[in-house]
């Protein structure tokens, strides 16, 4: 497994270090729901369908009476990994993102609209291949514009880690006499949108990865803190950030501008997908001639 | 933004570990921006032209080479050496440059078959380019800053850039094309290969307008030649005629001594040779062929089973497995054997013979069948030995030797060398330039070893220079050391360097450091020591109790953890004294200057103070860092004259008085705890001042002030010991020097019941006490016994707490439970963990994460313990190189005394001029004679005696005359130190000098 930059700067699957995968995203996908989204990301395929506004159900022990109340509830395909594990390992994970998801978009739905109501996303994912959180805020999105949810601003998300420039592994040999190795780092390059094995590789120095120092500037030794930012582009705020390990704060910067960088341009695919949308309705409906 | 094209590439089934099977999908992004490295090729100016390299100098006709595989998995030596690439046009005036094209989809397939030749080829890729900055921007931004960026790298590439180019063909939207079905990967990457080729063709023929000169290379093999037009060919047969016909430019294909003999031959005489010598035998040559048949003999070895073989049988555990250590020693007397210890035993297989030996190397991991059986063995817990036959090399560790070539009368073709490291077999390689190499030393590469060659193949890499010159010499035993011969610091480095050596004032004012330029510190060194990373200071309190501080350098403030410079200083271990000269471990910026405690001047430092009462006993103790201002940087010598004379007293001299009686009174604890007086004496050289030629030698000078100093420096090291230790008890860094098992102490057993002894050792004290009776008895035999003492002993060894069980902590030479180093932090990396670590547990720093971890910290631990290794047999051979250097031109008689005896040589030891040497007193014919050997051992009371008359006999501490003169080999033209024995007339008749006859036992010759 390459573990860093190619001699001519590009990653594993040949893109640039802040280029983000293949991004298709089509809206309405199944009708009977009030909104719905499929998005792509390179081989990550998630679809989102949205129900709702509607009457939130008295047995939901939250019920706002100011606003709407956003659930979310996130299903893995059993297909969905490279190695077949059941379901229920999932469960999780799953719950954690449905969390994610729904505080998301807590604060971009203009929920104040939508008083004593409930607004139910479900997430299904399709394939993983890395950076599933991204991509299912960003099916989330488009799904609730295809249901005409009234939000601030459209919601992107995207990950953006560091990958080492070039790697020198120590062999070590513990007491039983195995030689075991030890990857070293050397140089990092911030990278945006990790695919699952760039995500991987990241698990497998996990060592190194709580390892980074105190703050100072150059006192970096090696890290693969790895972290999903979603962002209203338009307002350029944050409204999540997601970061499961350890990073110097001065690398924090950083690591937002390139996932910026990444949002955006996943940003003007989801709007062009949108406007698409929107011109097709229109057509149908007569308002503009083909 | 440039056309990505997504290509899902077909997932493939991986069978893991646990059985399970995982199905991998992998995206694949095509693109078309990749440019093709050309400089002047404008319609390729993407964010990756920056790294154009390919030149385009108009005056030159362009050459442009592709190396396929295998030629880049075997040529490394060539492919990458300075002549190669270097610019012809300039500097020979020759109408060629060099360009090569090395390609993704080749680096690719080599990961996939070599994964340590990959990383090479990357670091050598990686060195050979400009610097880069980091890829900030889109790699396709087309701003003016990236292209004022390219420009500037242009500029930069008519200095010393080399015209190299990755190009990632496998990521190239025209060139990529999936692996077919059923395609062999070598197919595949052919193809592959002539595809970039075509692309690279008609894309210059677009762009530029021009047709380059562009070549595949190959291994020196025809049949990789054929390979490439015989693809072509079944690819033409298969477009048939609807395909247009433009297939009929040819492709040209070269193998890589035909392309030194085409391009380097005619213009560069000497690169030609150069090259060519360097080219790495993986395919026999006709020449090679030829040799064969002289060389080998009767006594070809036997073949070596397969991996797969080996494997099998491993699990069944016919055979045992291990790292083989030759224990050969070329000269009179030796004998081809070597040993391993297998995997997961104790005991020792002993290989010997060459058939038995059957051309491991030294170092190898090989597969050995016992031929006998062990378990009747086994019952014994005593270490045994017992035979064995190498069967297969699981893993070759071959790495590149410092050889010099035999004389011979021939011009060119295959020469023998002779390594510099004895255990390593005579290696053969071809060269075209014998009369150049004769006398210098050169650097090669073994490739091959066949079972019909007596001796391994190799091919030149570089020559270091004349043998016999000073300068040569340490560079050779830098080399077998793998030390790296450099005081340059990389730029990355160098930026975390102070600016100046003023004390920042953020750091003068912090609460947490204390002023004590008061105080009357001094710092006692040997003579010219310019790295002082001690001082002391003794202060009589009121109370009449002494408070005496000893204040280390506090480096770990200038070395944060994880910067480029810990990096580097991890990297390194330690600093290497050479006689000449010393390799820092830190620049010397900091080394010399800002770190050393400099007379007068304010340095910061990390310092222990106990509160003490006259009798030596600890009070109270602190650890606190400071700012200090030594008021003397004495040598062991005037600090010494200060407490000897009777002048008026100074604060200095009173403090080295107290500090002297205070180290007496510690010492004597330690001694009486059972620590061991262990001194072996080291060589001191005068070195002329222009010549570095040694003047003088003799043993360094001890001094009770040498002691004083040690004695605090140990006081400090325990002290800072116990304090990291019981706050961090899974992480501190410690130093342990185990227990000699019994029998490795049988050497010195037998030599004390000669003299009538008796031997019993439990605790270093009992040994202690051994060697004070043993000493009191034979005056003269002190020094020799306790050197004896010091080579039976275990090395000692850095270990992370958590590693070790807490019993084993202990320090047997000196006799302590727990011991650290904490006191050199300028010379010695661990030093600076501990200081961060001693910085942590009292509070006054943050640990950085890096140290609690155990495991980081037990590679660290490995690295310096073997570099300190490395260090200390560095410096002994540069002690050996000095000593024969000053033997050199001279003839001196001296007394010695025999130190050991064995059945066919005996060491003598020479106390004046602190060395010891073998001399072979059986001749290996003598020995081997059927009649029974003129000598006779008697290995109860270690004698060597002659039965025929005269009689004369050798017997361990028999006093000798010996005279010490330098040789001349005449094989290598290499000198050599010869110590005969004088004195006894019968015995100097006895034996010739031994330098005739150091090749008679060559099998190579004996082939002959």
């Amino acid at each position: 497994m390459a573990t860093s930059l190619s001699e001519s700067g590009l990653r594993e699957d040949g893109r640039r270090p802040h280029e983000v995968r293949r991004v298709e995203c089509k809206l309405c996908v199944f009708p009977h729901a009030d909104g719905s989204a499929e998005f792509r990301l390179g081989a990550t395929h998630v679809i989102a369908t949205v129900f709702g506004p509607r009457q939130a159900s008295t047995k939901a022990a939250r019920v706002n009476e100011d606003g709407a109340t956003i659930t979310c509830r996130v299903q893995s395909c059993e297909f969905s990994q490279s190695d077949h594990r059941q379901a229920n390992k999932f469960r999780r994970r799953d719950r954690l993102l449905g969390d994610l998801i729904a505080q998301t978009f807590q604060c971009a739905v203009m929920t104040n609209l939508y008083a004593k109501s409930s607004i139910d996303i479900c997430i299904e994912i399709l394939t993983n291949d890395g950076d599933i959180n991204s991509a299912a805020i960003n099916a989330a999105c488009l799904a609730l514009i295809n249901a005409g949810i009234c939000m601030k601003d459209y919601v992107v998300a995207c990950s953006a880690g560091f990958i080492a420039k070039s790697t020198r592994s120590l062999k070590q040999t513990n007491k039983t006499g195995a030689k075991t190795d030890h990857i070293m780092f050397s140089g990092l390059q911030g990278i945006v949108d990790l695919n699952q094995q760039e995500k991987n590789l990241s698990k497998h120095s996990s060592y190194s990865s709580t390892n980074i120092s105190e703050g100072n500037e150059s006192g970096l030794e090696m890290c693969n803190g790895i972290v999903t930012v979603a962002m209203m582009p338009n307002s350029g705020e944050i409204v999540t950030l997601e970061m499961q390990s350890v990073l110097p704060l001065s690398q924090m910067e950083k690591l937002l501008s390139f996932a910026k960088k990444g949002i955006n341009s996943i940003h003007t695919q989801m709007a062009a997908a949108v406007k698409k949308h929107s011109f097709m309705l229109l057509e149908r409906k007569g308002f503009i001639g083909s | 933004m440039h056309s990505l094209v997504q290509y899902v590439e077909k997932g493939y089934h991986h069978l893991r570990q646990s059985n399970r099977l995982r199905t991998v999908v992998k995206d694949r992004y095509l693109r078309d921006d990749i440019g093709c490295g050309s400089v002047g090729c404008l319609d390729c100016t993407y964010g990756g032209s920056s790294r154009a390299t390919l030149s385009d100098d108009e005056t030159a006709t362009n050459i442009h080479i592709i190396p396929d595989t295998n030629v880049l998995l075997y040529q490394l030596d060539v492919l990458f050496h300075d002549e190669f690439l270097r610019k012809r046009d300039k500097l020979k005036g020759s109408q060629y440059t060099m360009n090569m094209i090395i390609l993704g989809s080749v680096m690719e397939q080599i990961e996939n078959t070599n994964r340590g030749k990959h990383r090479k080829i990357k670091t050598l890729l990686q060195k050979k380019r400009p610097e880069e900055e980091e890829w900030d921007e889109y790699g396709h931004s087309h701003d003016d800053a990236s292209l004022s960026k390219s420009k500037s790298t242009k500029i930069n590439l008519d200095k010393d850039i080399f015209h190299m180019y990755t190009f990632a063909n496998g990521y190239h939207k025209h060139i990529y094309k999936p692996r077919k079905k059923g395609q062999s990967l070598n197919d595949y990457s052919t193809d592959m290969l002539l595809r970039t080729y075509h692309w690279y063709n008609a894309h210059w023929q677009a762009k530029l307008k021009q047709k380059r000169k562009m070549f595949i290379i190959c291994n020196n093999d025809p049949n990789e030649k054929k390979k490439y037009f015989k693809h072509l060919n079944e690819k033409k047969d298969n477009e048939n005629d609807e395909e247009k016909e433009e297939e009929e430019e040819d492709i040209q294909v070269l193998c890589i001594d035909e392309l030194l003999a085409k391009f380097y031959a005619p213009v560069d005489e000497i690169a030609y040779k150069l090259l060519t010598d360097c080219l790495s035998h993986i395919v026999i040559t006709s020449s090679m062929d030829l040799s064969r048949g002289f060389f080998s003999s009767s006594l070809a070895f036997t073949n070596h089973w397969s991996l797969d073989r080996i494997e099998r049988e491993l699990e069944n555990s016919t055979i045992v497995k291990g790292k083989y250590l030759s224990l050969y020693v070329r000269g009179p007397g030796e004998n081809w054997q070597g040993s391993i210890t297998p995997e997961g035993h104790t005991y020792k297989v002993l290989i010997q013979g060459l058939s038995n030996i059957n051309r491991a190397v030294h170092d190898d991991i090989v597969a050995v069948q016992l031929l006998q059986d062990t378990d009747e063995q086994k019952d014994d817990n005593k270490v045994k030995t017992v035979k064995g036959k190498v069967v297969g090399i699981i893993a070759r560790n071959w790495r590149e030797y410092v050889v010099s070539i035999e004389e011979t009368d021939k011009k060119s073709g295959i020469v023998k060398c002779i390594p510099m490291e004895r255990r390593i077999p005579k290696i053969l390689i071809e060269t075209q330039q014998v009369s150049n190499l004769l006398d210098k030393r050169i650097v090669v590469r073994i490739d091959r070893w066949d079972a019909d060659s007596m001796l391994p193949y190799g091919h030149y890499i570089q020559t270091i220079g004349k043998t016999g010159d000073f300068e040569v010499e340490t560079q050779c035993l830098l080399i077998e050391h793998n030390i790296p011969n450099t005081n340059l610091w990389s730029d990355a480095v160098l930026q975390c360097l102070p600016r100046n050596d003023e004390i920042p004032e953020s750091e003068r004012n912090n609460p947490k450091r204390r002023d004590i330029r008061h105080l009357c510190v001094f710092s006692v060194d040997p003579l010219g020591c310019t790295d002082i990373d001690d001082a002391l200071h003794c202060l009589e309190l009121s109370n009449g109790n002494l408070e005496i501080g000893v204040h280390i350098a506090d480096v770990a403030f200038y070395v944060k953890n994880g910067t480029p410079l810990d990096d580097e200083a991890s990297k390194r271990g330690t600093s290497v004294y050479l006689v000449d000269r010393r390799l820092d471990m830190l620049p010397s910026l900091l080394s010399t200057d800002v770190c050393s405690l400099v007379e007068g001047k304010d340095r910061l430092t990390f310092s222990v103070s106990w509160e003490m009462t006259k009798d030596g006993e600890i009070l109270d103790t602190q650890f606190y860092r400071s700012i200090i201002c030594s008021r003397a940087a004495l040598s062991y010598r005037m600090a010494q004259d200060r407490i000897n004379s009777q002048m008026p007293k100074d604060d200095i001299t009173d403090g080295l008085t107290h500090l002297l009686a205070i180290s007496e009174i510690l010492k004597k604890k330690r001694i009486e705890k059972g620590s061991l007086v262990l001194t072996s004496p080291q060589p001191y050289f005068r070195l002329d001042k222009e010549t570095k030629k040694p003047t003088k030698l003799e043993p360094y000078p001890m001094l009770p002030t040498n002691s004083m100093i040690e004695e605090f420096m140990l006081l400090a090291n325990i002290t800072v010991a116990k304090q990291i230790v019981s706050k961090y008890p899974s992480f501190a860094m410690l130093r342990r020097h185990p227990y000699p098992s019994p029998n490795m102490m049988e050497p010195l057993a037998k030599c004390a019941s000669v003299k009538g002894f008796r031997w019993e050792m439990e605790s270093p004290k009992q040994l202690n006490q051994w060697l004070n009776d043993f000493a009191k008895k034979n005056q003269h035999l002190d020094i020799l016994i306790r050197s004896l003492a010091i080579r039976c002993l275990t090395q000692a060894l850095y270990f992370t707490s958590g590693d070790v069980d807490p019993v084993q902590f202990f320090h047997f030479g000196l006799a302590t439970d727990i011991y650290t180093h904490f006191t050199s932090p300028i010379r010695r990396y661990a030093d600076i963990v501990v200081h961060r670590q001693l910085a942590a547990s009292i509070g006054i720093a943050p640990l950085p994460e890096s140290i609690k971890d155990r495991n980081r910290m037990s590679v660290i631990c490995e690295n310096i313990n073997r570099r300190h290794r490395m260090a200390q047999r560095v410096g002994i051979a540069s002690d050996e190189l000095y000593t024969l250097m000053f033997f050199d031109g001279r003839c001196v008689e001296t007394d010695a005394v025999i130190s050991s005896v064995d059945r066919l040589s005996i060491d003598v030891h020479i106390s004046e001029y602190c060395m010891e040497r073998k001399i072979f007193i059986v001749s290996k014919n003598d020995a081997d004679n059927d009649n029974g050997s003129a000598w006779k051992f008697d290995d109860k009371s270690l004698i060597l005696y002659r039965v025929t008359p005269p009689a004369v006999q050798y017997q361990v501490f028999d006093p000798v005359r010996v005279q010490i003169t330098v040789h001349t080999t005449k094989a290598t033209n290499q000198k050599k130190l010869v110590v005969k024995i004088i004195g006894d007339d019968n015995a100097s008749k006895l034996f010739k000098p031994d330098i005739e006859n150091e090749d008679i036992h060559q099998p190579a010759n004996a082939a002959e």
